[in-house]
């Protein structure tokens, strides 16, 4: 089948903005007309609904869209990806990263954690959650196993974001800090707790924490 | 003066002998403190006189609470809720829930009849014994209650709730009304029962960190209304009402100001509720309560936590509308030293010529 660029270029677009209406109940079949008329499956992930993330979370920088848009576009993206995945090719859809991320010892809060990994996967990153109440050897087991670029930690609390800091010792004591970079996140950080315990970034909220971990993929 | 007088004159927007003070400690704070000095059989709340006392109803569906597993770590039960929550033993925290009883609207429906108003909801003699002596002791007495999005967030789980709130709002708004119709008729009955209220304390956390969970456009078009209604309610019964939400909820001060909330409670720091500057654009027309950087309470070097007070305090008490209170709650790494010594503080720079 031809597919000509300015057909091409229609159904990415209207793809992109399902993704930006946030429209779960027809993404899937345009999905799939997509596939049908002869557009990869590839290119309708990273130039239809990676695009139309990357325009909800310019959205939500500029206070057009809140929390739950930015749910319900990452669900709009797994219901598409439910379509799209039996005619991806084994390997064609590269990822851009590796990101292990997990909410700290004794911090059982798993929201904010969840929204970043969700964002994290739509934006091409291959993510392995941890979970919540992580300890500090099971980052560095997870980090040894599967070799991320990125180390993502989560907390809520005053009382467990202290946790960032004894896994970082913890990532240097098993020689790993210096291959991967370590991003965190949650209510009570600031740059300058980041700086003191020796992370590479804190992130403000979900959207940044993408942003950075895309800047840092992007340098290498 | 006492504290009722206090802190009517604060919500009144008049000055009274000093800030009113409050605060909540919590379970696991109390624990430490308690090894720290603070002697045993009294509460934090005679020992630093704090200033307001809260009754409340069980508005829950009363599912029964049961413990499901426990270690010497953790607990996991049942919620009231039909849900199932995981906490530290110590209750030191929020708990996870892990489990909800509403996947969709349906399940929801299966609930709803069980949210009907009656006495049982209310631990009458308990209840009643300690308001009289709060009451005697003059404390503004409070009905609380949570509402709203936060308590709606006991059913349905809040990646799920936050969809709905975008693709099934008829659904989203029947829960607020539903809960709030029990919420107020509670109230009446705990009136009708002995209680006298000066004030409700209305929990609805509504933002985060960076921003707002919903938008404005969804908060006015589901939740403002029900908001409007409970002022109406508690305002016929000469009751202040009071708003206790957590994270950046900024833009949504002129919806309480027209909703009649009197006082926003906690005025988070972290995420950039600055009392300072919301004194100044909105001082006049609504009472703060809060605003105190409880990360600076924690640390070692006193002069943070005082430059934080003596800075922030002199500005919002200016012309009544404040009240003091941490900027959220006060964690177990803050000692019973370091929470003197701010107590302190408050009432030095608190203090009207």
């Amino acid at each position: 089948m031809v597919l000509h660029m300015a057909n091409k270029e229609e159904i990415l677009g209207k793809i992109r903005d399902a993704i930006v209406n946030l429209d779960i109940d027809n993404i899937g079949r345009l999905c799939e007309e997509a596939v049908r008329a002869g557009v990869p499956a590839y290119e309708v992930v990273m130039e239809g609904m990676a695009k139309g993330m990357e325009i909800v979370g310019e959205k939500y920088e500029r206070n057009e869209y809140f929390l739950a848009e930015l749910i319900m576009a990452g669900e709009t993206m797994k219901e598409g990806m439910k379509v799209l995945e039996p005619y991806l090719k084994a390997g064609e859809l590269k990822k851009i990263g590796k990101v292990v991320i997990g909410t700290v010892r004794g911090d059982l809060h798993d929201i904010g954690k969840n929204i970043v990994a969700t964002l994290l996967s739509a934006a091409g990153f291959d993510v392995i959650d941890l979970g919540v109440d992580v300890p500090p050897e099971k980052f560095v087991e997870a980090v040894r196993e599967n070799s991320p670029d990125i180390v993502g930690m989560s907390a809520l609390l005053t009382t467990t974001m202290v946790e960032m800091e004894d896994i970082i010792k913890e990532l240097k004591k098993a020689g790993l800090r210096d291959k991967v970079k370590v991003i965190i996140g949650g209510a009570p950080i600031t740059r300058e707790f980041a700086e003191k315990i020796g992370a590479d970034a804190a992130a403000r909220d979900a959207v940044e924490g993408v942003n950075i971990c895309k800047s840092w993929m992007a340098k290498r | 003066m006492i504290p009722r007088e206090r802190i009517k004159m604060a919500l009144q927007h008049r000055e009274p002998d000093r800030v009113p003070i409050h605060d909540s400690p919590w379970a696991a704070t109390v624990d430490r403190w308690r090894t720290e000095g603070l002697p045993s059989g009294i509460s934090p709340d005679d020992y630093f006189g704090y200033e307001i006392a809260i009754y409340s109803a069980d508005t829950s569906p009363r599912f029964p609470v049961e413990v499901l597993y426990s270690d010497e770590e953790y607990i996991v039960e049942k919620t009231p809720y039909g849900g199932v929550r995981k906490n530290h033993r110590d209750y030191s925290t929020t708990p996870m829930i892990i489990d909800y009883p509403c996947k969709n609207r349906e399940d929801w429906e299966k609930i709803k009849p069980r949210l009907k108003a009656d006495d049982y909801r209310v631990d009458w003699v308990s209840g009643l014994q300690s308001f009289h002596r709060e009451y005697s002791l003059g404390r503004f007495i409070m009905y609380g209650a949570a509402v709203g999005y936060d308590k709606v967030q006991n059913y349905v789980a809040s990646e799920r709730l936050l969809k709905a709130v975008i693709r099934e709002p008829e659904w989203v708004v029947d829960m607020y009304w539903t809960d709030a119709k029990i919420v107020i008729e509670m109230c009446e009955r705990m009136m009708r029962g002995g209680f006298k209220f000066d004030g409700a304390f209305l929990y609805c956390d509504l933002g985060y960190r960076s921003g707002l969970f919903f938008s404005p456009k969804h908060f006015e078009e589901q939740l403002h209304p029900v908001f409007k209604e409970l002022c109406r309610f508690f305002h016929s019964h000469n009751m202040y009402v009071f708003l206790h939400s957590c994270g950046r909820v900024k833009d949504l001060i002129p919806y309480f100001i027209e909703e009649g909330i009197d006082c926003l409670q906690p005025i988070e720091v972290k995420a950039g509720m600055d009392l300072i500057e919301l004194k100044e654009k909105y001082g006049d027309k609504i009472t703060f309560m809060g605003g105190i950087d409880v990360r600076l309470m924690a640390l070692d070097d006193p002069k943070p936590i005082e430059e934080e007070i003596k800075r922030k305090i002199p500005v919002a008490k200016e012309d009544g509308g404040y009240i003091y209170h941490s900027d959220h709650s006060v964690p177990k790494n803050v000692s019973f030293q370091n929470y003197k010594r701010v107590i302190d503080l408050v009432k030095k720079y608190g203090i009207y010529c």
